[in-house]
């Protein structure tokens, strides 16, 4: 899968080069957001009642940082369109101890995602500040790491299992620009919607997991909230 | 430009290796570990000390309400007895498989804890509910006390034993093994210390005491017995015996200190003797006879039983005739040579040569045959020892009168005209004359032959009735006795009746040395001449004699008197003076002959 990105990568920043009329921008983006995980904590509840005991999820998919990098290039003076590639997690921790043992099983999701982005702005007067627009959509390939480990007295035992879930999603937003040090940092807020397949074995896609021996199907759900800091790096005017 | 490539590959790399989410959250539940647990673990029928002695079936009755069982270890010491799933309810213990001694017998229960833990959801904790016994196993074979010290005291014996220091002590016997009785319990106790005990009814003997333990158990349900110790005072017993004046015995016999006494008792041929006084130990008994030596029981008597079934114990003594011993040829055809001074000896199926000088036998030979059939003779010794003849199986065998290996054999055919005698007897003379003496039971008519065994030659035959067989030649070959008559041989060649009227066939003998036969009539006995006939002599006997014979050696007339077989006497008188040289009493059943100057019995003789 990382070959595949590096390819990709690669080839983006050769056609961007190619393309590139008006400036070439490389654009490392910091983002936070919220993620619904419905689904996944769904699924926490029922290993918590699998446990027999009184185990408590101590972490819920909580809200964490997405890093990315992209390459952008400036259609019109206010238009710029680019493709990005972003890395982003969360995680959930069912967690029980008492003086006999301990029980844990982490759900550690991560996905990377690329995709393609266009926005347009609109200065503010002479500040130099631009309030913009866009929308992002972009492919998920999302990962599902299960970690258990128990410990009953001094015996011991653990296990980790991955899967692999495909999906997409599409994030409009609006922000604000300005440059600095003639490097454009855009902060923007947004909302991402998408869809996802469930999370099955790699390279099986018929070994699904389902939430319990019924056929709800295990899917992650990476909608929410995003804030985003981006800062354009121009490489080439 | 370069910076900024570099930027975005440090920007890239960090973005492969970007920081995931990590979980850090904990959660932890306090759990009581301590239960209280309600139970009860009993075994049936057993207290906190279990006695162990062979195989034991434990019951457990395991009581553990609310409570999920997951199974049970059953030890005895470090050893697992059992274990398993179960609730275990019952083991077979066999108790032999372990050594004696103590040992602590746990039985264990794991139930569910039930704290409601981790480990318990899992059923990973147990709680161990245990409840152990005092097992005591003895298997060990009763060690019987031991007889230690035996010592008479008071008259009675007095025996000291060990005491009985084991388990399970149920009763314990004193058994004593006397002489040769079989052994039996002297006395019993129920006290496993009792060590001294008395045995009042001992008079002597060897005597064995060992203790017989009884235990309350089944293995060892005859009883064992310790180590026994032996004691001995000698029984009473005859010490000597000697012959004193006019032949009388006197016996000495030993005493027995102790007061289970109650009587002695000595008997013999001579007579019986009893007395209740323990110190009389002296015994005198009038003559007993010559010929036979005196087989003598003393028998002491206690007041209480030796045995289950006896209350005397018998002491078994020879005591030896008078006189000097020899042979001894009891029922034996004893033919005597004076010449020679042999003795030719047919005792059951024996032939022996005896030296009568030296005293000892010469030759021996087996023959398997009786000397005497029905009264008729089978062997034959001539006066002067030359001729030695004997019947085996109906074949006449001469024999070496110094081997005793045949000679010659002859048939009856062989010597006589006719054969057919049921049986036969023979008698030779110095001028070896064979007389043959045959019985025909079917005719009734006996014949005595008489052949000349050096000619081969019948010389006369002699028919009569019934009784012919009973026949007796004498020593010059000239004379026979044929039942109850005497033929004399003529000088022609024929044979003479002499006539004389008597039913009695011991009416007659011969003397061996002179040409004379004898004739008894009463206490009158008439010696005539074989070549005359005429009476030469008369003696007279004090009794009349039943049997008599004239010895060759000496040339003594010599018989007894027609009584009871322990009342005879032997008398000897001189021929010539006719003088009683000697009236001796025999004993019971004894008969003796004179042999030159000695008188002997079957296995004693003495001087004349």
């Amino acid at each position: 899968m990382r070959h595949l990105l590096l390819t990709l990568l690669a080839g983006i920043l050769l056609t961007g080069s190619a393309l590139a009329q008006g400036g070439l921008y490389v654009s490392p983006r910091l983002g936070y957001g919220t993620f619904q995980m419905s689904l996944m904590k769904e699924f926490q509840q029922r290993i918590i009642y699998e446990t027999q005991v009184n185990a408590l999820a101590t972490d819920s998919f909580s809200p964490y940082f997405q890093y990315g990098l992209g390459i952008s290039t400036d259609l019109t003076e206010l238009t710029r369109v680019g493709t990005f590639i972003e890395r982003g997690s969360t995680g959930g921790r069912v967690a029980y101890e008492d003086y006999s043992g301990e029980i844990r099983v982490d759900n550690l999701v991560n996905y990377t995602a690329f995709g393609f982005l266009i926005n347009t702005r609109k200065p503010l007067g002479n500040s130099g500040i631009s309030v913009m627009g866009g929308i992002e959509v972009n492919g998920f390939l999302s990962r599902l790491r299960m970690l258990s480990y128990s410990r009953i007295y001094d015996t011991r035992d653990s296990s980790e299992s991955d899967f692999n879930s495909f999906g997409f999603g599409v994030k409009p937003y609006i922000g604000l620009q300005r440059p600095f040090f003639n490097m454009p940092v855009e902060l923007s807020a947004g909302y991402l919607a998408g869809m996802n397949g469930p999370f099955h074995l790699p390279g099986q896609q018929d070994s699904y997991l389902t939430l319990n021996n019924s056929d709800k199907k295990l899917k992650p759900d990476w909608n929410g909230l995003r804030i985003n800091l981006t800062i354009s790096v121009p490489i080439m005017k | 430009m370069k910076q900024l490539l570099r930027l975005c590959f440090g920007i890239l790399s960090c973005l492969l290796l970007a920081c995931d989410y990590s979980p850090s959250g904990s959660h932890f539940e306090e759990i009581n570990p301590n239960q209280q647990v309600l139970a009860d673990i009993t075994l049936t029928d057993q207290q906190d000390t279990i006695f162990v002695r062979g195989d034991l079936n434990l019951y457990f009755n395991v009581f553990l309400p609310d409570r999920e069982y997951y199974g049970h270890t059953l030890e005895l010491g470090d050893q697992m007895l059992s274990n398993g799933d179960s609730k275990g309810g019952a083991y077979y213990f066999q108790s032999e498989k372990y050594s004696d001694g103590f040992h602590t017998l746990r039985y264990t229960a794991y139930i569910r804890s039930g704290t409601g833990s981790l480990a318990d959801k899992y059923r990973a904790e147990a709680i161990q509910v245990s409840r152990t016994w005092v097992v005591q196993i003895y298997n060990s074979a009763p060690t019987a006390p031991a007889v230690t010290h035996i010592a008479p005291e008071d008259g009675q014996l007095h025996i000291t034993s060990e005491p009985y220091t084991g388990l399970l002590f149920k009763s314990m016997d004193l058994v004593r093994q006397l002489s040769d009785f079989p052994p039996h319990i002297l006395a019993s106790t129920t006290d496993p210390n009792t060590t001294s005990w008395t045995d009042d009814n001992y008079i002597g003997g060897p005597v064995t005491y060992w203790i017989v333990v009884h235990l309350d158990e089944k293995k060892y349900s005859t009883g064992t017995a310790g180590t026994a110790a032996s004691y001995h005072y000698p029984m009473p017993a005859i010490l000597k015996a000697s012959y004193e004046v006019d032949n009388q015995v006197k016996i000495t016999f030993s005493s027995t200190p102790f007061k289970s006494f109650k009587s002695y008792v000595l008997s013999s041929d001579m007579g019986f003797f009893e007395t209740y006084d323990r110190n009389d130990t002296v015994v005198t008994f009038p003559d007993p006879g010559f010929g036979r030596d005196l087989p003598s029981t003393l028998r002491t008597y206690t007041k209480a039983s030796l045995s289950y079934y006896d209350n005397w114990y018998a002491s078994y003594n020879t005591i030896p005739g008078r006189g000097t011993a020899w042979g001894p040829f009891e029922d034996a055809t004893i033919l005597r040579s004076a010449a020679t001074d042999r003795f030719l000896i047919w005792q059951a199926g024996t032939l022996y040569l005896y030296d009568a000088a030296a005293m000892r036998v010469l030759q021996q030979r087996d023959v398997s045959y009786q000397s005497m059939d029905h009264g008729l003779a089978k062997s034959a010794l001539s006066v002067d020892g030359r001729y030695a003849y004997i019947v085996l199986n109906d074949v006449i065998h001469r024999i070496s009168p110094s081997t005793l290996q045949t000679l010659e054999t002859y048939q009856l055919h062989d010597l006589l005209p006719y054969t057919d005698y049921n049986s036969f007897g023979i008698g030779v003379s110095n001028n070896h004359r064979l007389m043959i003496a045959a019985q025909n039971t079917a005719t009734g008519m006996d014949t005595v032959y008489l052949v000349d065994m050096e000619r081969r030659k019948v010389l006369t035959r002699i028919g009569k009735e019934i009784g012919a067989a009973y026949s007796e030649l004498s020593s010059d070959g000239r004379a026979m006795r044929v039942s109850q008559s005497i033929y004399l041989e003529q000088s022609n060649g024929t044979w003479q009746d002499q006539a004389h009227v008597t039913q009695d066939t011991y009416a007659f003998a011969f003397h061996p040395t002179k040409p004379l036969y004898a004739y008894k009539e009463g206490q009158k006995i008439t010696l005539y001449s074989t070549i005359t006939g005429a009476r030469q002599k008369i003696i007279t006997t004090e009794k009349e004699l039943f049997q008599y014979e004239i010895d060759a050696g000496s040339s003594h007339l010599f018989g007894y008197e027609e009584k009871m077989a322990r009342d005879r006497n032997l008398y000897v008188y001189n021929l010539d003076t006719g003088q009683r040289l000697r009236k001796l009493k025999l004993a019971d059943g004894v008969i003796a002959f004179v042999y030159k100057d000695r008188i002997f019995s079957h296995e004693r003789f003495i001087q004349l």
